[in-house]
């Protein structure tokens, strides 16, 4: 973009996976393979401190990126730049590094725990793995996360199991426990759909108390467009492995572009007397991205569709300085 | 709610778990009333007891539960008092359905749909025809907008929207008038639930269906119903008519749980959490529940739990800060 702005924490270009379909004995024949295009040729930057929600449905690949991100799979092609470093094809050395400035909280909080280790040996072995102080200053350091994220008093956390605490305590633990490394960039997968609502709106906060205290960039990945607008500077609306389009967050909510934000937009159940308005009508579910050919992938349901969609991948354009869509509509 | 006869009222119902530690009082002296034509929805957390009441009136409770006291009046039928085999023949399917959230496991993977539910229709409409079976059960499938194709097919092979209108459609198999729909929409994406709630809305005008709609989520509550009804902790906190729970919730609970829910439009302002977790359930606190989370309590929350006082407009609240209004009796206005 522009001269004047920051360096991007995070570059990422053209990332795509593909999950290779077993071939039957046909295929073998043939010399065909098949795949499934779980991410597809996405790009995006995100500025230190800055938070982008990932929004999509079930399959929309949006978990895939977030994993590729902080590498705990691998991308099939493309680059992630991270601080301007090349992070895709890291070592084992230089992923543990890379490690320790990105990292990672997931929906079920009670699997991201040893059930067999208190929560003082989890928050401790984090520390222990990149070898951060001494014991004394390691379980300093823990006492006074905890403290700083309101879970008083430390104690009576830290002799626990996971098991004897409930998923809104143990995933505000999570938390804690990444943030035991001072990352640079959280990737937050889900982290509140499997709470109750009442201890949703603490993980939240905790969230966006750690990014404005320690300037930290989030990918905050959610089905939920209501909790994406909480939370974030800017939405990328994902369909099927690609963006549909992205931008800052009240543009897309208040004037969506593409047809399938649209569609996700106007099926939002409202909260008492909000008004959503007439919800766009898409048909069918949507469908598992194997072999995608040329064409929009959304054409197939989107009431707009017209002959150059199935002709013509459309590619993310920007229709303003912040903003960018992916839909032929846009040249008209 | 205004005069509308009540299809099906709890007076005073209570279910327990057994289990290692003691017994868990998870409903406590419960009363509502779901009044013929309407919907009522059920919302609360994890542990307040909603999807215990829909398996009580069902009597589909797991085997360390229990009916402990009151009862379950169904057209002045008291369901608490039927054996297993009456609650079969005659209720189950044919006077009140049910759909769950995992409704998949309801259905056995070996069998192909049309065989499913075309051996539930025979057990419970002996008299149908094949041939009218098979009508129904097309038009049934059309109601809920999936082609024949799905009669076809084995479980395994819907997608989960298609499922679960599937258990949509087997739930009006034989034409009951009372649904329960128990997180039914819960596991699906944003665009396939708002699609099934809405033709749920529309089901229940066409079949001039009665319903109970339990979900934690308002946004479900806010889509599908007339009432609310608010549990917590086993205890029923407020009841109101819908709007009246959205633009003026009573209990600071519910004042609490609308305003912990992000919304698309309006001030971005930050959530108020609730701080302190669920109490346990096998000690829970004496009186109100929701004391110890309460921003209001007072030293009498702990010693009684406080009755319904009556609001007025149909509106319901077990709170203290509302002692200078009259008590209600819900369950005698109900039961005449």
């Amino acid at each position: 973009m522009s001269a004047i702005s920051p360096a991007p924490l995070l570059d990422v270009t053209a990332l795509r996976r593909l999950f290779p379909i077993r071939r039957s004995f046909a295929d073998v024949l043939t010399r065909r393979s098949h795949a499934v295009h779980a991410v597809d040729a996405v790009s995006f930057t995100l500025n230190p401190g800055e938070i982008l929600a990932l929004v999509g449905e079930s399959g929309c690949g949006k978990s895939t990126t977030g994993r590729l991100i902080v590498r705990l799979d691998t991308a099939t092609s493309g680059a992630i730049r991270f601080r301007g470093h090349d992070v895709t094809h890291l070592g084992s050395a230089a992923l543990k590094q890379f490690r320790r400035q990105a990292q990672i909280i997931f929906q079920n909080p009670f699997e991201a725990f040893d059930s067999r280790q208190t929560i003082a040996a989890s928050l401790q072995q984090v520390l222990h793995i990149h070898d951060i102080g001494t014991q004394q200053e390691r379980q300093a350091r823990i006492v006074a996360a905890l403290a700083g994220a309101g879970i008083v008093p430390a104690g009576d956390f830290l002799s626990r199991y996971p098991h004897e605490l409930s998923g809104g305590q143990l995933q505000r633990i999570a938390t804690v426990r990444v943030m035991l490394l001072e990352p640079n960039l959280l990737i937050a997968d889900e982290p509140v759909s499997m709470l109750d609502v009442s201890v949703r709106a603490e993980i939240l906060n905790q969230l966006l108390d750690l990014r404005g205290s320690r300037q930290m960039a989030i990918v905050f990945i959610t089905h939920d467009i209501a909790v994406a607008r909480y939370m974030a500077d800017r939405i990328a609306v994902m369909y099927l492995g690609a963006f549909a389009e992205i931008g800052p967050v009240d543009d897309v909510i208040e004037n969506p572009q593409h047809p399938y934000t649209k569609a996700l937009l106007s099926h939002t159940l409202p909260i008492g007397d909000e008004v959503i308005g007439e919800p766009l009508e898409i048909p069918g579910d949507p469908p598992t991205p194997i072999d995608l050919g040329v064409g929009c992938r959304f054409a197939d349901r989107c009431p707009f569709a017209f002959e150059r969609c199935r002709m013509e991948t459309p590619r993310l354009q920007p229709v303003d300085p912040r903003r960018q869509v992916a839909c032929h509509l846009m040249d008209d | 709610m205004n005069q509308t006869r009540s299809l099906l009222t709890l007076n005073h119902l209570s279910v327990a778990y057994r289990t290692s530690r003691g017994a868990v009082q998870a409903v406590q002296d419960l009363d509502l009333s779901v009044p013929a034509g309407r919907s009522v929805g059920l919302v609360g957390e994890s542990g307040s007891g909603k999807s215990t009441i829909a398996a009580a009136i069902l009597r589909l409770l797991p085997e360390n539960a229990a009916i402990t006291g009151g009862s379950i009046a169904f057209n002045g039928v008291d369901l608490a008092t039927l054996s297993d085999a009456e609650l079969n023949r005659t209720w189950r399917w044919r006077e009140i359905a049910m759909v769950f959230q995992k409704s998949l496991a309801a259905l056995s993977p070996v069998n192909r749909i049309h065989d499913q539910l075309n051996d539930i229709l025979r057990q419970h409409e002996p008299a149908l025809r094949e041939a009218e079976r098979d009508a129904r059960l097309s038009d049934l499938l059309r109601a809920v907008h999936l082609s024949d194709r799905v009669l076809h097919s084995y479980p395994f092979e819907l997608s989960g929207g298609m499922m679960q209108r599937t258990m949509i459609a087997l739930g009006l198999l034989c034409n009951p008038p009372f649904l329960i729909l128990d997180e039914a929409t819960t596991a699906l994406d944003v665009i396939t639930q708002a699609q099934i709630l809405r033709e749920v809305n529309r089901l229940k005008q066409e079949y001039n269906l009665t319903a109970l709609i339990i979900s934690h989520d308002v946004g479900v509550i806010n889509a599908t119903t007339d009432a609310v009804a608010v549990l917590y902790a086993g205890q029923l906190m407020e009841v109101a008519p819908k709007r009246r729970f959205f633009a003026a919730p009573a209990h600071p609970y519910s004042r609490a749980l609308i305003a912990s829910v992000p919304r698309l439009s309006g001030p971005r302002q930050r959530l108020a959490a609730i701080p302190g977790n669920l109490p346990d359930l096998l000690d829970p606190p004496p009186g109100c529940r929701f004391a110890p989370r309460c921003p209001y309590v007072t030293p009498r929350c702990s010693t009684a739990v406080p009755p319904l006082y009556d609001l007025g407009d149909g509106q319901f609240v077990r709170c203290v800060l509302f002692e200078s209004r009259p008590i209600a009796h819900p369950a005698e206005e109900t039961m005449a």
